[in-house]
C-alpha cells in the first residue's frame, strides 16, 4: 500500500528526514513514536505531498507521488489525513464539512453524499451533531468530525498526526475508540502518537524515529518491552 | 443687493436637477465601484499568490494607484489620454477613474482577507484532494469574505463621497448640481445641505446592509 524509498527532506538547511524507507501493507496499522522534532509528522505530511521531498520515491497504492499535479491530487483523494489541530472548516456545519470533498472532488450527487455523510457521522457517534458548527463542538467531537470528513472520501490509507495531543485528557478516549474501531474494520493506518496504550492495543508494528531517521521497529511488545537501541531505551524510559 | 437674474428660492426644476445629479452619481458609483471590486478580486488573488510573477506586478499596480491622488488620476484619464489620441467621454472618464481607484484599495482588502485564512485550512482542503480553485471557492473565500466586509464597505462609502471630485470635469453628478444651483440661487446653505443629505441617503443604507450581512455570516462562527 505504501512504499517509501530513501527519501530526504530539508527545511532550508535543516535536514529533517534522512534516508527514510518504509513499507506498509494493506490493512496494517503502523504507529510512529519519537521525540518532538524527530521528523515523524513531517514523514506523515510527505506521504500525501503536503510537504514535497527533495529526493527519494514515494508510492501509494501503485501511484508514484511526484511533481505531477494529477498524481498528487489522485493520491490525496485516496489518502485521508487527520491533524492535531482538527482543521475543520469553521464556516460549515459538521455535515457540510463531511460532504464537501465528495461533492466537489468526486462530484457525486448531493442526496447520496448527504445520506452517506449522516451514516459516517453516526458511526463516529455524532448523529445528534450533524447541524452543529465546529465552534459549538468539544475538541473530541471536532476531531471525530475530522475523522468522518476524511472517511467520506473512502480512503485506502488513513494518516493520523498526533490527533489526541490537543485534547483534554477526558476527551482522548472517544477519539481513540473511533480509531480502534477503524483498525478493527481493516483500515490501513499510519498513526503518529504518544498514546502508548493505543499502540500496544492496535499496532501491528511500532516505529521509533529520532533525528530524521527510523532507528528501530518491531511489534509493540518487542519495542516497548525489549528495545534494542540505546536511544529507544532512553526515550521510552522518559515517557513510560 | 442681489441682481435681478438671481432666483431667491429653489423651484421644481431645481428638484428635478437634484434627482438627475443623484441618479448620475448612483450610475457612476454602481458602474465604477462594481467593476473596480470585480477587478480587485483578481488583483487581490494575484497579490496573495505564491508566484512572484503574479504577486509583484499586482503589488506595483496597487502601490502606484494607492499613492497618487484620486484627482490626479481623474486628470490623467480625462486630460492626458486625449493627448495620446484617446478621447474619453466624460461619463466613462468618471467611471474609469473610480474603477481604477477602487480596484487598488479593494485588492489590498481582498489580499488581507485571503491571508487571514490560516495554512491549516489549506492543509485540510488539499489533504482531501481539492485543487487551488476548489480550495479558494469553497474554503478560503467564504471565510475571507467575512473579514473583507467591514473594511470593504468602509472603502465603498468613502469612494461614493469621493466621487464628488468628478464634478471638476463638469460631469453633472450630485456635487456639480450643487455648484450650479448655488451659483443660480446663492442659497449655498440649503443647496449643499440637500446635497450632503442625498449622499447620506446613499451611504447609510449601505452601512446598514453591511452590518446585517456581517451578522448573518457570523452564525456558527
Amino acid at each position: 500500500m505504501v512504499k517509501v524509498r530513501n527519501i530526504h527532506k530539508y527545511f532550508g538547511h535543516l535536514h529533517v528526514l534522512k534516508d527514510v524507507s518504509l513499507d506498509v501493507a494493506k490493512g496494517e496499522v503502523v504507529v510512529i513514536i519519537g521525540p518532538s522534532g524527530s521528523g515523524k509528522s513531517t514523514l506523515l505530511r510527505c506521504l500525501n505531498y503536503l510537504e514535497p521531498v527533495q529526493s527519494g520515491e514515494i508510492w501509494i497504492d501503485g501511484i508514484r507521488l511526484d511533481h505531477h499535479k494529477t498524481n498528487i491530487r489522485a493520491v490525496r483523494a485516496e489518502v485521508g489525513i487527520v491533524f492535531q489541530s482538527f482543521n475543520l472548516f469553521p464556516h460549515l456545519t459538521a455535515l457540510r464539512n463531511v460532504m464537501l470533498a465528495p461533492l466537489v472532488v468526486r462530484k457525486r450527487p448531493e442526496a447520496e453524499v448527504r445520506q452517506e455523510a449522516v451514516a459516517i457521522l453516526t458511526k463516529v457517534g455524532l448523529q445528534d451533531k450533524v447541524d452543529a458548527y465546529p465552534a459549538q463542538l468539544s475538541g473530541g467531537q471536532q476531531q471525530r468530525v475530522a475523522i468522518a470528513r476524511a472517511l467520506a472520501m473512502h480512503p485506502k490509507l488513513m494518516l493520523f498526526d498526533e490527533v489526541t495531543s490537543a485534547l483534554d485528557p477526558e476527551l482522548v478516549r472517544e477519539v481513540l475508540d473511533v480509531m480502534k474501531q477503524l483498525a478493527r474494520d481493516g483500515m490501513t493506518m499510519i498513526v503518529v502518537t504518544h498514546e502508548m496504550g493505543f499502540a500496544r492495543e492496535v499496532a501491528d508494528r511500532v516505529i521509533f524515529m529520532d533525528e530524521g531517521r527510523i532507528v528501530e521497529e518491531g511489534t509493540a511488545a518487542e519495542l516497548f518491552d525489549r528495545p534494542k537501541n540505546q536511544r529507544t531505551q532512553e526515550f521510552l524510559g522518559k515517557i513510560l | 443687493m442681489v441682481p435681478a437674474y438671481v432666483q431667491d428660492r429653489l423651484n421644481l426644476y431645481d428638484a428635478v436637477l437634484f434627482l438627475q445629479g443623484l441618479g448620475n452619481t448612483v450610475a457612476l458609483c454602481l458602474l465604477g465601484l462594481g467593476l473596480g471590486t470585480l477587478i480587485a478580486l483578481f488583483v487581490g488573488l494575484a497579490r496573495a499568490s505564491h508566484f512572484r510573477w503574479l504577486s509583484w506586478p499586482a503589488a506595483l499596480y496597487i502601490e502606484v494607484i494607492r499613492d497618487s491622488p484620486l484627482l490626479m488620476q481623474l486628470y490623467l484619464v480625462f486630460f492626458a489620454l486625449p493627448l495620446l489620441g484617446l478621447d474619453v467621454p466624460i461619463f466613462l472618464a468618471g467611471v474609469a477613474t473610480l474603477m481604477i481607484n477602487a480596484s487598488a484599495f479593494m485588492a489590498e482588502i481582498v489580499r488581507a482577507g485571503i491571508q487571514s485564512v490560516g495554512k491549516d485550512q489549506w492543509d485540510a482542503a488539499r489533504g482531501l484532494g481539492m485543487g487551488y480553485p476548489q480550495v479558494m471557492r469553497w474554503v478560503v473565500m467564504p471565510q475571507a469574505v467575512r473579514v473583507m466586509i467591514p473594511p470593504g464597505v468602509g472603502l465603498l462609502i468613502g469612494l461614493i463621497k469621493d466621487s464628488s471630485v468628478i464634478s471638476v470635469i463638469s460631469y453633472l453628478e450630485l456635487t456639480r448640481v450643487g455648484q450650479i444651483l448655488t451659483e443660480k440661487t446663492f442659497l449655498s446653505f440649503q443647496v449643499f445641505g440637500i446635497v450632503a443629505g442625498l449622499y447620506f441617503l446613499m451611504c447609510y443604507p449601505l452601512s446598514r446592509l453591511a452590518l446585517h450581512v456581517e451578522r448573518r455570516l457570523k452564525v456558527g462562527g
